[in-house]
């Protein structure tokens, strides 16, 4: 067989073994949203010494006001309107919706998508949903399983509130998401089982080592670009940090209507693995503080409890961004 | 260079056009890479972030197509290595080939299975060599190694994957 065979032959097989791959359609709207949640230093502009003056003068008022109560950002409006609207239609609560990563993004600041994805590997059974919203008011609720069956426990076609809830009864008590990716990948398992920890590592292969040094190089100019920041916002905050920490406490009071228990519960974490910092946010490089809460554990996993993410923007004490992770899909 | 972005144009707008032209071919070599089709999925649109991220310092002396390759390569890569990625198992299985139904180009099957049972090293390469018709010099750029190890890689991949037809042939 020459080259030239050799090709035709890989070019049919690809086609043949790869036809069912297909593209996302919501690939761009993600990328810009995630774009939006990372500093993005390169495309900061620097606030000139009119503009600070000015702003100072506007937000003198603006930001006493704001300790005593959170502003949520559009973006931040949009997802506590989006969840609402799951709630209503679908019956998912945020426990259940921190088996999604949640992404809101807007071309014009009035119209608003918030779109909740699964983790990888699950998509086919727990589908993706999307919420539109317009001018503070909810336009569109979907999920691509719309239709299919949810009935049946974890052998329906589709996996919504009932299997939601199980699993995060299930995870809360083991602590083992894994188990369902299994079972949706064919697997027999016993999901009531206890922890199982026999899963071996995979060794490395090799090659790596080759892909290393460009990605440490590109990480260590993403933690510089970071500092350099960070202390540039540090420099225009307007509020002192405990200030900004009440900011992002009530923010997440707010926006997912903690009762008081729940509040109690809610602690502002800077130590360890939880450290609070400057940064700024979106193309416009608007300076912020952004910070960690974490809820409950000391008698198991209860509603409302997880890490809690708040980005407050320190020029007027917006809240920016906030994002809930139950901690009960692997990643807390 | 083809496609090279121009000042005026948009960041979304290229963002866009690159998406629209790119995803599908990179989300079948993270595929390829990854034999995950969701965690390909991942890598795709870091890729496109990354590149999004990065628009600026794009100076066109590769192919916006190199770019991503290389971009997408580097991000299975990393993926990889993550602590989730390690403890999943990666054997390849045919039946997981994404291949869609109806009547099945049998031979065409089994020889992409061949290539996904290859080691990554050389799936990179054939993917690259054969099914994206890139040259040696461009796949050296797009992963980031010399061209004597892309022939090399080439070469042992050419075997590996003549061995493991030719005893499928003999199975038959």
């Amino acid at each position: 067989m020459n080259e030239q065979q050799e090709r035709a032959l890989i070019h049919r097989a690809f086609d043949a073994g790869l036809s069912a791959l297909k593209g996302d359609p919501f690939l761009i709207r993600r990328v810009l949203s995630e774009a939006e949640k990372k500093p993005a230093a390169r495309a900061k502009r620097r606030l000139s010494a009119v503009l600070i003056a000015v702003l100072a003068l506007l937000l003198t008022a603006a930001g006493a006001y704001a300790v005593s109560q959170a502003i949520l950002s559009p973006r931040v409006d949009a997802k506590k309107l989006a969840n609402e609207a799951l709630e209503e239609k679908y019956g998912l609560t945020p426990a259940m919706l921190g088996f999604f990563s949640q992404d809101s993004v807007s071309a014009d600041g009035r119209h608003w998508w918030v779109v909740y994805s699964p983790e990888s590997g699950y998509g086919v059974r727990l589908g993706m949903y999307q919420v539109q919203v317009t001018d503070g008011r909810v336009t569109e609720v979907t999920w691509t399983l719309d239709g299919k069956s949810t009935q049946g426990g974890f052998e329906a076609e589709a996996w919504g509130a009932e299997q939601l809830g199980e699993m995060v009864k299930i995870t809360a008590q083991t602590g083992d998401m894994r188990r369902f990716y299994r079972l949706i990948h064919g697997e027999k398992v016993d999901l009531y089982a206890g922890m199982d920890d026999e899963e071996p590592d995979v060794p490395a292969e090799e090659g790596w080592a080759e892909a290393d040094a460009d990605i440490l190089a590109q990480e260590e100019a993403f933690r510089r670009e970071l500092e350099e920041a960070g202390r540039k916002s540090k420099a225009l905050s307007r509020f002192t940090e405990d200030e900004l920490i009440e900011l992002g406490r009530r923010g997440i009071i707010q926006a997912y209507d903690l009762n008081a228990e729940q509040q109690k519960r809610l602690q502002y974490m800077d130590t360890g693995f939880f450290i609070s910092y400057y940064s700024t946010i979106g193309a416009d490089g608007r300076p912020t503080f952004n910070m960690t809460f974490q809820s409950g554990y000391e008698n198991g996993w209860q509603e409302g409890d997880g890490i809690y993410t708040v980005v407050v923007n320190v020029l007027d004490g917006t809240v920016e961004y906030l994002d809930y992770d139950t901690t009960l899909n692997g990643n807390g | 260079m083809e496609n090279a972005p121009t000042g005026a144009e948009h960041a979304a707008d290229r963002l866009t056009r690159l998406v629209g032209a790119y995803q599908d071919t990179l989300l079948k070599l993270c595929y390829v890479y990854l034999r995950d089709r969701e965690l390909a999925r991942d890598a795709v649109q870091d890729t496109f972030l990354k590149a999004h991220r990065a628009m600026g310092t794009f100076r066109g002396e590769c192919s916006e197509k190199t770019w991503l390759i290389r971009i997408a390569m580097n991000t299975c890569a990393s993926m990889k290595r993550s602590g989730w990625s390690r403890r999943m198992d990666r054997r390849f299985i045919p039946e997981d080939l994404p291949c869609a139904g109806g009547e099945k180009d049998e031979d065409a099957l089994d020889v992409m299975c061949a290539v996904m049972a290859l080691p990554q090293r050389l799936r990179a390469v054939v993917t690259l060599y054969y099914w994206q018709d890139m040259t040696v010099q461009e796949i050296a750029a797009a992963l980031g190694v010399a061209q004597s190890t892309v022939s090399v890689r080439l070469q042992k991949a050419r075997e590996k994957l003549r061995a493991a037809l030719e005893g499928r042939e003999e199975n038959e």
